[in-house]
């Protein structure tokens, strides 16, 4: 679906229309999901923060202006929220006796189902290579969007992006010769 | 492997991953921000409906104030009017014995405002003919007008028939105190006139409410009612003038 589409959708649910917010929520929740784990890294957290995404979407549709970027508006929130709950987590640590309960840094997709592509970009790529293969790849962001959400300069963003595709690239002919 | 099927099978693998919030989700009503907002905007849309209700109290109160205003007014008006009838029996002859009926008789009606400003004026004659209506002296102040109104009865003729008159005066006012001190008024200026014409005048006081006017109403008006206040005599006089003209 090109950003066009999704902005019409967007004004139909404004209008209030339920299979307008269902087109919307099957469009983004695999960009979503994965742009919030590259933010949080824990599948659980991750969930929540989407479902409040969501809500939150949901709610607050009314503020939304045609017209804008449908796909960044959604994941503002999404970054908003993510946000919100580290710096509460992190909060909450201080108080808990059981340090690092609630610690963010710690992929659980492992306990879910078995993903090898992204358990390989996971363990080789660093934290920054992980958001922005995620975010081009996953989320279907361009690299100039990706470099405003992440507060970057553009040729960074683009510097990083084709290290860790050369990373995972050395990485996936290395299997392939160890399976030979 | 090219980034083209690295992105499809990332993607895959992502979509094996996701959860579905999406029935959880939907429970949520759409647009229901005044709700479920977060407490800065609930705080804001507070102070908003707060200075939206202030405004619309002012508003009322304003709206309330002038109304109460224009409605005092408006039925303060009977209050402020009063009615004095002047009976003039102009004699024929001086001499004793004389009987009224022999009088050339004539109405003379104003009608005052509180502050004895005239509202209304008319002299008519016994056949109930209008001969003065007094537009002129709107506004004026009653005594300054007697000493003209008295002339121009003596130019139509209402005292041609003697030199000495009998006059009867009686007033009509909520208060009875004002109705007094009006027939007082009334008394005193017409023997001013009388002494200036070195005519004889017996000025006296009469408990008649009912004058050739009310008749001349009655006449023009057969809905109007027999004790009708002053207020609703103005009225049919008015009403009876714009058609007249």
């Amino acid at each position: 679906m090109d950003r066009t589409e999704l902005d019409y959708q967007m004004v139909l649910l404004q209008r209030g229309d339920e299979s307008a917010f269902e087109v919307i929520y099957n469009e983004t929740k695999r960009g979503l999901f994965s742009f919030i784990l590259s933010y949080c890294k824990n599948y659980h957290t991750a969930e929540d923060i989407m479902q409040n995404t969501y809500i939150k979407l949901r709610m607050s549709v009314q503020s939304y202006s045609p017209g804008t970027n449908a796909l960044a508006w959604i994941f503002t929130i999404a970054k908003n929220l993510t946000l919100n709950e580290m710096a509460k987590r992190k909060r909450e640590i201080y108080s808990d006796f059981e340090q690092g309960a609630y610690e963010f840094g710690e992929y659980t997709i492992d306990d879910k189902m078995s993903s090898p592509l992204l358990k390989m970009v996971q363990e080789n790529l660093n934290e920054t290579e992980q958001q922005i293969i995620l975010l081009y790849l996953v989320s279907g962001f361009k690299h100039r969007e990706i470099a405003d959400m992440l507060d970057k300069p553009l040729g960074t963003v683009l510097w990083t992006y084709r290290n860790a595709i050369s990373k995972l690239r050395k990485v996936m002919e290395k299997e392939n010769k160890d399976e030979d | 492997m090219k980034i083209k099927d690295l992105k499809s099978s990332l993607q895959k693998e992502m979509d094996a991953l996701v959860p579905d919030v999406f029935t959880a989700v939907k429970k949520v009503p759409i647009n229901d921000m005044l709700q479920h907002g977060s407490s800065e905007q609930q705080l804001r849309q507070k102070v908003v409906m707060r200075m939206l209700f202030a405004t619309c109290c002012m508003f009322f109160s304003v709206l309330l104030v002038t109304a109460s205003f224009l409605i005092s007014n408006y039925t303060k008006t009977p209050e402020r009017a009063s009615l004095t009838y002047v009976y003039m029996y102009v004699a024929p002859a001086v001499g004793e014995n004389i009987e009224p009926e022999d009088y050339n008789q004539f109405e003379l009606n104003i009608i005052v405002n509180l502050d004895n400003t005239v509202r209304f004026i008319s002299l008519e004659t016994e056949d109930m003919e209008r001969v003065l209506d007094g537009l002129v002296y709107r506004n004026k102040h009653f005594k300054d007008i007697m000493v003209d109104i008295m002339e121009n009865a003596q130019e139509l003729g209402l005292f041609d028939t003697g030199d000495s008159s009998i006059v009867s005066i009686s007033a009509l006012n909520d208060v009875a105190g004002v109705a007094t001190q009006l027939r007082g008024e009334v008394a005193v200026s017409l023997n001013n006139y009388f002494e200036l014409q070195n005519r004889t005048a017996d000025v006296g006081v009469s408990e008649a409410t009912k004058t050739q006017l009310y008749a001349w109403a009655y006449s023009k008006n057969s809905d109007a009612k027999i004790d009708m206040s002053v207020d609703e005599l103005i009225y049919i006089i008015d009403v009876a003038r714009y058609q007249e003209q």
